[in-house]
């Protein structure tokens, strides 16, 4: 038993809160539209802006839009699309050039309407696929919108022919062989249906249309919902190249079914709150980002905005943020999609909701005065004695005119997020220092809307209390977003710390015995700085309110640095410190004179030898002395003294090679003249030995 | 003592008149040792004061110096008559290779030299 209720229960919250959770901001097609329309679609020096439908959707924008379509560029596209509709070209380039034709009022006088009725004609009876019949049938409906005199042969047959190809679910397929069936294609065949209608010459069987009109039911059937209100349609990706997403779905519908309602003679089966759904999810896209969303978007709502079932209204606010302070008033429009004036309405603020969805009890329901030069209702808020903060108001609207309310689309309970700022009051600001047993305490006030500083000293025994108020314009206790008191040391290190709040006061109690180890145990100069932030407060607060003297004690060998300092992201692109480079200290060398000397001493034992051999009777009787011999010896001891100069020479300047070069040369020219003489020399004494 | 010191003389002076009978050439090649020794001892002595830097060339004018000591003293001993064992080696020979082999230790220490 307990289960249904529950189940019941849980229903009716999640419907409750369907209904009561904001949605985004809403607004009508205005101005901003236009300008980014003319961004988007911008033609090429011919005048088209590629393929024939990319120009038909941007002319089709302009066209409702209200945008320029007369410039001179254009000329030239009546021309290419003349000439197209001249030779033969698909359906669909027939269907589109025709469209342009339409829209930019081309001079017809050059185009063979007939011809052109008679292919489209060909084509509606041979057509084998839904996008077939529907491109030739919107062909011929144009050129009778044209003025010409055409006239659907077989209206019945091309009924039955769409109504062939529909699914029980209320979607169509493409064509007779596929199977998978489309929403999208629900859209493109319920406008076929409607040109078929118009079309026709006798009027189609009503049981066939009532049974099109079940159809179109069990397709809003399966019509999707954000939890804002907006409806939209949506198919499985099933198909990624079939796949159209959302809004082009929700497009096809909305102009298939728009187009449908007007051919037929009894009212659809379909509430208005869908279709305000459907008018509130093109909207809510804001400004498109492609071309074709933005004919997509513009297309559908230009259907919705005359369509025979209901005209959505929608209510948005120019300015959700209101001033107190400046005595704003709330105003609220309500208009058509497009911007354009509704009839005569009612709107009233019902309910104002705090963010925790209680409700605001000194508000009672009250209706807004109308403004009939501006357009706009309004009601005045100091009256109602709002206070500061961020509310969801409530509205419902209603259409005067008892008949009316049947043909516009209003919504029950609209939803809108609004601001109310104020000017928020600093009261008994103080600021004091005192000792750690309270009995004395310097108590300096803080006049915030001054600009003066105070200065203050302290000691690590000492203890710091800063206290203040703030109350909002209403009188009430303010409790902002964000209240951070800052010290800043002179080296630039800062701590931060939060008030706490009790009762209608924000203090901040600092002791400073606690936290000479959070300072770094760094003395000096402290600025202190006070910042009070909310989205509400107008009169936000981030100043320096002053600087305090703190003596703290020395730091021990162990305590904690002070954080290193953010270095200036640039100073590395600046000079950075010399380096002075520490070369191998040259070794100590002896005094030169000291060098010199010991050189000279060096060369006493040369002398040393030569006296020594003048004295044991060196002499130069075993020199030969017949000439070639001679030669020979003189050349063999010129040959070591040239040995030795090259050794002197690669000692002061010669690399090893080239003296081994010529060592090798000498080398072998000394040993060559040395055996001669040295053998001549044996020889002699051998001689002599002999002899 | 005074023995002692007229022991002493007399051994010089018979060590001086045993000397004088040695041959010319090989005085001078004593002459030359002694020559080359007393050279680099003075070096070893300018190290001694001024300290090892630079080690290589230290070396290399100290190697030299003994290196050609030594090879006199080779050359001394081929060249010696009274010794047996080179006597069929003639003394040019002897002195075509004390003058190649001092020729290759000139180059490898002026290499050293730095």
């Amino acid at each position: 038993m307990a289960k249904p209720l529950v189940l019941h229960l849980l229903l009716l919250l999640i419907c409750g809160s369907a209904l009561l959770s904001s949605g985004s901001v809403i607004h009508p097609i205005s101005d901003a539209h236009r300008s980014a329309a003319t961004e988007f679609f911008v033609p090429a020096a011919d005048g088209s802006f590629g393929s024939l439908e990319e120009t038909y959707e941007a002319l089709r924008t302009f066209q409702i839009l209200g945008l320029d379509r007369s410039s001179a560029k254009f000329e030239g596209t009546c021309k290419t699309v003349s000439e197209k509709l001249s030779s033969p070209t698909t359906t669909k380039d027939l269907y589109h050039a025709l469209k342009i034709t339409a829209i930019l009022g081309c001079r017809t006088e050059s185009i063979e309407f007939d011809g052109i009725t008679s292919r489209l004609q060909t084509a509606v009876k041979d057509a084998s696929s839904l996008l077939e019949l529907y491109y030739s049938l919107g062909g011929l409906l144009t050129v009778k919108e044209q003025g010409k005199d055409v006239i659907l042969s077989d209206a019945d047959g091309t009924f039955q022919a769409i109504k062939a190809l529909s699914q029980s679910d209320g979607r169509w397929r493409y064509d007779k062989d596929s199977t998978g069936s489309s929403a999208f294609a629900a859209g493109i065949a319920l406008e076929a249906l409607a040109s078929v209608v118009s079309l026709a010459g006798s009027d189609i069987d009503q049981s066939k249309i009532a049974v099109v009109r079940k159809d179109i039911t069990k397709l809003f059937d399966r019509i999707k919902h954000y939890d804002d209100g907006t409806l939209y349609f949506d198919e499985k990706n099933v198909d990624p190249d079939q796949y159209k997403g959302p809004l082009a779905t929700s497009a096809s519908i909305t102009s298939g079914v728009t187009a449908f309602a007007a051919v037929s003679s009894e009212k659809l089966n379909i509430g208005g709150e869908k279709i305000l759904g459907l008018a509130k999810f093109f909207l809510s896209i804001g400004i498109p980002g492609t071309a074709k969303d933005f004919f997509y978007q513009i297309n559908s709502l230009a259907s919705l905005e005359n369509n025979r079932i209901s005209i959505p209204l929608v209510l948005s606010l120019p300015a959700t943020v209101l001033s107190l302070t400046a005595k704003d008033q709330l105003k609220v429009e309500v208009t058509t999609v497009f911007g354009s004036h509704a009839p005569s309405l009612a709107v009233s603020l019902l309910k104002v909701l705090t963010p925790d969805s209680k409700e605001v009890t000194s508000f009672e329901k009250k209706e807004l005065e109308y403004d009939p030069e501006n357009r706009i209702h309004f009601l005045d808020l100091s009256p109602l004695k709002i206070d500061v903060g961020k509310y969801s108001l409530i509205f419902k609207v209603s259409v005067n005119d008892p008949e009316g309310a049947d043909l516009y689309a209003t919504g029950d309970q609209i939803i809108v997020t609004a601001f109310l700022t104020g000017f928020i009051k600093v009261d008994k600001a103080e600021i004091a220092v005192s000792d750690s047993d309270a009995a004395s305490e310097s108590v300096q006030k803080l006049d915030l809307s001054k600009e003066s500083l105070i200065s203050l000293s302290a000691n690590h025994l000492q203890k710091l209390r800063l206290s203040l108020q703030l109350t909002t314009p209403l009188g009430h206790s303010f409790k902002p977003h964000q209240m951070v008191v800052k010290f800043r040391h002179e080296s630039k290190v800062e701590h931060l710390f939060v008030p706490e709040t009790s009762s209608r006061q924000y203090k901040l109690v600092l002791n400073f015995l606690g936290l000479v180890e959070k300072f770094y145990y760094l003395s000096g100069r402290y600025e202190i700085e006070l910042a009070v932030g909310d989205a509400v407060m107008e009169n936000s607060i981030l100043r320096s309110i002053g600087s305090i003297e703190l003596d703290l004690p020395e730091a021990p060998e162990k305590a904690a640095k002070p954080p290193a300092q953010p270095v200036d992201p640039l100073s590395r692109f600046g000079p950075k410190e010399e380096i002075s480079h520490i070369f191998r200290a040259p070794e100590k060398r002896p005094p030169q004179g000291l060098s010199l000397g010991f050189m000279g001493l060096t060369i006493l034992p040369l002398l040393a030898f030569l006296i020594g051999l003048l004295r044991i009777g060196v002499n130069f009787k075993g020199f030969p002395t017949s000439a070639a011999p001679a030669t020979f010896a003189i050349l063999f001891h010129g040959g070591i003294g040239a040995v030795l100069l090259l050794y002197v020479l690669f000692w002061l300047k010669l690399d090893l090679f080239t003296t081994l070069k010529a060592l090798g040369f000498l080398g072998v020219f000394l040993l060559f003249v040395g055996h001669r003489t040295l053998s001549y020399l044996a020889s002699t004494s051998a001689k002599q030995k002999t002899a | 003592m005074a023995k002692g010191t007229n022991d002493a003389q007399l051994l010089v002076q018979s060590l001086r008149k045993a000397y004088a009978a040695t041959p010319t050439s090989l005085k001078i090649i004593d002459l030359y040792v002694v020559y080359a020794v007393a050279t680099a001892l003075i070096q070893v002595a300018y190290m001694a004061m001024v300290g090892s830097f630079p080690f290589n060339s230290f070396l290399s004018g100290v190697l030299s110096c003994v290196g050609t000591a030594v090879l006199a003293v080779c050359l001394r001993i081929q060249v010696n008559k009274d010794n047996k064992e080179f006597k069929d080696l003639p003394p040019e020979r002897a002195f075509a290779d004390f003058v190649l082999c001092n020729l290759v230790l000139h180059l490898v220490i002026m290499n050293f030299l730095g």
